[in-house]
């Protein structure tokens, strides 16, 4: 063996160490463990419904409907229904989060494969494609939802088909974009020289590498998908009654905000406060990943 | 008094790590008028001492000790309105970029009048007058029309002579020159240089000239002061440096660059094994001990070692610099012994075309190349960019497919068949090493990935047991340790990144090596070691390898056959020892001129082309190197294309020149005796 050819081991040290994966150095950006805080505040909250002693969700009070404030048995008092607003704040929180992260989960299926399409294969795919978003994203995105849902009807699985339409050409576009710089990395021309197919260039070449902007991307779409759900909610679109949600506790109270404005307020609260969850845990990585 | 005076400077970073001193300790003195060049690999500091002289240390950096002094003045301490001052007009700055270095939505003309007009000295039609013939002193053609040019409208090589002139209009005492020509081709490279020689003799100003590249820091400077670990490891004149250099990072450095006349066969390259320390991470005593052959305890690894007098003129940082001993001529290792490979043709492109469709025009890529290349042999492709050397390489590798022509390799044709359409027994046949080290490996994978996908893909290897053995193994060729193919490619060097590139392509036991630039991207040192590495492969399994590069000095050491392109076409082909003495194309008789040489007894003619490589989308009608040939006959080179003249069998000149004429002029290359 030649020693001139030879670089030592240690070679490897001074090269820099790895800088460690996004998630893993989470805990040294203070707004990201805010955020986080908040987040899983709610998760923890919404795991553990069914063990806290609380109320049953749906069962009415009708003699806390005379005194609908705050009680000893009503923490936060009752809705007009005379149901129990904890409880059903913190049952809310369950349908948020249950359909939240599907919906977005599943925006990204599809938004990431238009994206991964239109960037690969450019000409008429990325056309069609870019076209057919433009059109979606033109709409006012409450029209969207309005109109999806006045077709099909409220449900869960319409929150979630709302979302993807309206997140996808969005995910896409930062897919595509994403996409078109790393085609033309040496990598990716390695790939063909071992006769590599598309679809595996697509998936285990390219979209490992967009894995950082799409992080921070997804926790910023949690939190505007919460908005969305409580807005869908409050427009009487989300789910149907008498499942606790967020955004209909509030339109129930709106009729009587004047004279019990905490009907309205704790519900309010806490999707401000999950909301403010999710764009914290983004800026934070954002942050992070800026830093590198 | 000298100009410029840096005493004992340290400059500190903060990180998150920790604080980490870029320069731990740093001297230096510039006279007025003097051309002092410092060298030094990526990651020694260069770029830390610039900013420190300029100010600009960030939020995170710092001065922490030691003063920079200027014409008397304390720059570490001056306030900022001082500073301003000075920078604008005793101090000017030529960076890397010349794009960014200029205001693209500016016209160059304002930009260089903002320069007199901001200090306040002159009224408009005088700044305008300034401008103009400051343009003219940096050999800009037509300085009306220049200055109504946005910066996008300028070749590179004319922002930067735009750049040289806004640094000269303050008339600065000092110039500071940051790798200037580090992204120019060599033909305007070398005209940027002698603008330099040129301008120095007439405004009498003061260079400071940093770059990785000893060969042309040879040219422009007088003194030449050699970096390491952010510590001056050696500082002496021109000459004395190269003749007898005393530092063994000096002569490690000199050891792994091909000089003239050096080739594979006699003078081996010597790479300095090991990497550049990270920031902070050398030794107080002496930051090159890890990589010293020559290191002694108890002698090297005490105190932090002073610059020590070794001669008139030369300090050298190194406790040993005495007694140590004459850089030997190093046995020849591995790559000694060198049989020419065979005479069977692995490749052979006849009248070889790719053609873009722009618009209606047609873009020549490459028009109709003839070449090949025989087996176990070395083929250089030579030229600028532009000359279309890499499009040959895709087109070979099959990442892109010709137009017209004839390409057989292995006995098959694939002139219009990109990979996809080739049979796999011939894709593993043929591979390529890219330009890269950053883009070659993907960052989401370990680097034993690709090699263990490679293996699977062109069936060498069935089953996981045999796959990782043979991994280890292909990491052993290119001598790096097994546990290396757990790491992700961030963790490793850009050599090392490189080495796995090499290995990647040699999985397949490849016939065809295409290997575009494969060391330009890394320091002289790792240069060394990665060709190194790949001609014993190369030689070992008898593999021909097509190298692209626009090195002249590389391929001269490590070609068997050499091919001149520009412009899309061969200009000459033939055996390197043919090309490097007349008679020659005269494309490749300016290429050596231009090459900057790491040898001041070395004197080169001096051949300088005239404006730029014209467009791939309107080529010269007759010959395509007619617009810029110093040695044109006249209107036959325009109209009619060349004919091809053998000097020898093997030894092909596209010129209108006959050959007894291009036989009958002067070497560029001439060793002083």
């Amino acid at each position: 063996m030649s020693v001139a050819t030879n670089e030592p081991i240690s070679a490897i040290e001074s090269a820099g160490k790895p800088a460690p994966n996004l998630l893993r150095r989470l805990p040294t950006s203070r707004v990201a463990m805010v955020g986080l805080a908040l987040v899983l505040f709610w998760v923890i909250l919404a795991l553990l419904a069914p063990v806290l002693p609380l109320q049953p969700p749906n069962a009415q009070d009708y003699l806390a409907m005379a005194h609908t404030g705050s009680s000893a048995k009503h923490w936060l008092g009752v809705d007009p229904l005379g149901r129990d607003l904890l409880s059903r704040v913190v049952w809310g929180a369950r349908t948020v989060l249950a359909v939240a992260p599907v919906a977005v989960l599943a925006a990204y299926t599809v938004g990431a494969a238009m994206g991964l399409l239109a960037g690969y294969y450019r000409g008429w795919v990325d056309v069609a494609i870019s076209r057919a978003s433009d059109v979606i994203l033109s709409f006012p995105v409450i029209v969207l939802y309005v109109i999806i849902i006045a077709n099909i009807g409220p449900s869960a699985l319409n929150i979630v088909v709302a979302v993807v339409l309206a997140s996808a050409p969005g995910i896409s576009r930062i897919v595509r974009g994403l996409v078109m710089s790393l085609t033309h990395q040496e990598f990716v021309a390695a790939a063909y020289l071992r006769q590599e197919s598309d679809v595996f260039v697509m998936l285990v070449e390219l979209l490992p590498n967009c894995r950082g902007p799409l992080i921070t991307d997804f926790c910023l779409r949690l939190g505007y998908t919460t908005i969305t759900i409580g807005t869908l909610g409050f427009l009487g679109l989300g789910l149907p009654p008498p499942n606790p949600d967020w955004g209909g506790m509030v339109k129930q109270a709106t009729s009587m905000i004047t004279v019990f404005p905490h009907m309205a307020l704790y519900p309010t609260a806490a999707l401000v406060s999950l909301i403010l969850g999710f764009n914290l845990l983004a800026d934070g990585l954002t942050e992070l990943s800026q830093a590198d | 008094m000298p100009l410029l005076s840096i005493r004992d400077l340290r400059v500190e970073y903060t990180t998150m790590r920790g604080t980490v001193a870029a320069i731990p300790e740093f001297s230096l003195e510039i006279n007025e008028g003097e051309s002092f060049g410092l060298v030094g690999e990526s990651g020694c500091g260069k770029s830390t001492l610039i900013f420190a002289i300029m100010g600009y240390m960030g939020r995170n950096g710092a001065i922490t000790r030691g003063s920079i002094t200027f014409e008397g003045k304390d720059l570490v301490r001056a306030s900022a309105e001082e500073l301003r001052r000075i920078r604008g007009s005793r101090i000017a700055i030529v960076y890397q970029e010349p794009a960014t270095a200029l205001n693209p939505s500016m016209t160059v003309g304002r930009q260089l009048m903002e320069v007199p007009l901001a200090h306040g000295r002159s009224s408009t039609a005088e700044a305008r007058r300034q401008a103009e013939r400051v343009l003219l002193d940096v050999h800009l053609p037509d300085p009306d029309s220049v200055m109504r040019r946005y910066p996008h409208q300028l070749s590179g090589g004319q922002k930067q002579r735009v750049v040289i002139a806004m640094a000269l209009l303050a008339n600065p005492a000092l110039l500071l020159l940051d790798e200037p020509t580090t992204g120019l081709d060599v033909t305007v490279e070398a005209a940027v240089l002698d603008l330099l020689n040129e301008l120095r003799a007439k405004y009498g100003t003061a260079l400071f000239y940093i770059s990785h590249n000893l060969g042309v820091i040879a040219q422009v400077c007088e003194r030449i002061g050699v970096m390491y670990a952010g510590k001056l490891v050696e500082d002496a004149a021109a000459a004395s440096l190269f003749a007898a250099p005393r530092h063994p990072y000096t002569r490690g450095l000199l050891a792994s660059l091909p000089r003239p006349g050096a080739d594979k066969r006699t003078s081996p390259l010597v790479p300095i094994p090991g990497v550049v320390p990270a920031a902070g991470r050398a030794p107080e005593s002496c930051g090159f001990l890890s990589r010293c052959a020559h290191a002694v305890n108890g002698v090297c690894d005490g105190d932090a070692v002073p610059l020590l007098i070794a001669g008139p003129n030369h300090l050298v940082r190194c406790a040993r610099w005495s007694d140590l001993p004459a850089p030997p001529r190093p046995a020849a290792p591995a790559i000694a012994n060198i049989e020419l490979g065979g005479e069977e043709i692995v490749m052979e492109a006849h009248e070889v075309s790719r053609v873009f469709p722009v618009g209606r025009r047609r873009l020549l890529a490459n028009d109709r190349l003839t070449l090949a290349a025989r087996r176990g042999r070395v083929l250089a492709i030579v030229g600028e960019s532009g000359s279309g050397k890499s499009t040959f390489a895709k087109v070979l590798a099959g990442l892109d497919a010709a137009t017209g022509g004839s390409l057989r390799v292995l006995g098959t044709e694939v002139a219009g068949k990109p990979v996809r359409r080739r049979p796999a027994d011939l894709v593993a046949a043929v591979q390529m090493v890219f330009q890269h080290p950053d883009g070659t490996l993907n960052p989401s994978h370990p680097v034993g990935w690709p090699l263990a996908r490679s293996l699977r893909k062109f069936g060498i290897v069935k089953g996981k047991r045999a796959t990782e053995e043979r991994v280890i193994r292909l990491l052993d060729m290119v001598r790096l340790p097994p546990s290396l193919r757990h790491a992700l490619p961030r963790q490793l060097s850009g050599g090392q990144k490189q080495r796995i590139a090499i290995a990647r392509a040699f999985a397949g036991n490849p016939e065809l090596l295409v290997a575009d630039e494969p060391v330009s991207a890394l320091d002289v040192s790792v240069q060394a070691a990665v060709i190194n590495l790949l001609l014993r492969i190369q030689q070992e399994n008898r593999t021909t390898l097509v190298f692209i590069s626009h090195d002249l000095g590389l391929v001269r050491y490590l070609a068997d056959e050499v091919v001149v392109m520009y412009l899309g076409q061969v200009m000459e082909s033939g055996p390197v020892a043919a090309l490097f003495h007349p008679p020659y194309h005269p494309y490749t008789e300016a290429l050596l001129s231009a090459a900057p040489v790491p040898d001041p007894t070395v004197k080169t003619v001096r051949i300088r082309l005239e404006g730029e490589i014209p467009s791939p989308l309107a080529v010269p009608p007759g010959c395509r190197f007619a617009t810029r040939c110093p040695r044109k006959l006249g209107a036959v080179c325009d109209e009619t294309p060349p004919p091809m003249r053998a000097v020898t069998e093997t030894h092909v000149i596209h010129c209108h020149i006959p050959i007894e004429d291009l036989r009958r002029v002067e070497p560029v290359l001439q060793r002083e005796s």
